[in-house]
């Protein structure tokens, strides 16, 4: 084998599915550790390797059955799982938005009881802001498409 | 259609000024009253209403969204909250918060896997 043969064998290690999936522990342990030490530095660097990860899943998108499955014909979500999928995302979507507005309420209502708990009620409120914002960005984005 | 929408939004808007009234106050009461009286408006306009609220696009365009609305958010509170947690020392006020929202985030996890196998089962 030339030299520049095993150069390409080496790197072809860095884009294969076990390596990805060593990696992906590796970060969990990462996020696990920095929380534990509470060490930010830790939690940067899992980071960090979690945009390198993304940028190389990003690359070879088209080929993700293939470096996980190693065998292309394997059918990773097919239209029953898709409809699963999305029908299980809408019905917890909607409860769960309608679900932290009900505790933020109670929670910001008894805020004169129960003063320690008013960041949490707050809290509760921007997130299901927030989530709202996702929802209808995404469906604006979806009206135009389709 | 047309008449659904304007109905809707009067409700949010009934719905909101009473919930907003009420938080502001500390009274509970009137909030959950709001929230009740507002959602069997609402279910019984739909009941004896012969418009044609939802079509199939519409359908469609509010699952695709939902599911890719629920990843971004589960992803990003998972985060923030990862984030807060870990600066307790240097931010021990905002702890609680990165708390609620890594519940929150499981919260969705759970949710999602009991509605996953719902439908698992039912289609």
């Amino acid at each position: 084998m030339s030299e520049s043969g095993v150069v390409l064998k080496i790197l072809s290690l860095f884009e294969s599915g076990l390596f990805i999936k060593i990696v992906s522990v590796f970060i969990t342990g990462l996020w696990i550790t920095g929380i534990i030490l509470g060490n930010i530095y830790v939690i940067i660097l899992a980071l960090l390797l979690l945009t390198d990860l993304g940028v190389v899943l990003y690359i070879h998108r088209d080929k993700l059955k293939e470096i996980f499955y190693g065998d292309g014909s394997v059918i990773v979500e097919d239209e029953r799982t898709q409809l699963i999928n999305e029908k299980a995302s809408t019905m917890t979507l909607g409860v769960l938005i309608a679900v932290i507005i009900w505790v933020g309420i109670v929670i910001t209502a008894l805020r004169t009881s129960y003063p320690q708990y008013s960041y949490v009620g707050y809290t509760l409120f921007v997130v299901a802001i927030f989530c709202l914002i996702l929802y209808i960005s995404a469906r604006t984005y979806y009206a135009r498409k389709f | 259609m047309e008449n659904y929408k304007i109905f809707r939004t009067i409700i949010v808007i009934f719905v909101a000024t009473v919930v907003g009234l009420s938080v502001s106050l500390g009274a509970i009461i009137p909030a959950f009253l709001a929230i009740l009286i507002g959602a069997m408006l609402s279910y019984v306009y739909k009941k004896n209403t012969k418009e044609v609220l939802y079509d199939e696009r519409m359908v469609k365009i509010s699952e695709k969204s939902s599911r890719i609305a629920m990843i971004l958010f589960a992803i990003s509170i998972t985060f923030i909250g990862l984030f807060l947690i870990t600066l307790k020392d240097l931010y021990p006020e905002f702890t609680q918060v990165g708390f609620t929202l890594a519940f929150s985030a499981i919260g969705i996890l759970g949710l999602y896997y009991v509605f996953y196998g719902y439908y698992n089962r039912k289609y």
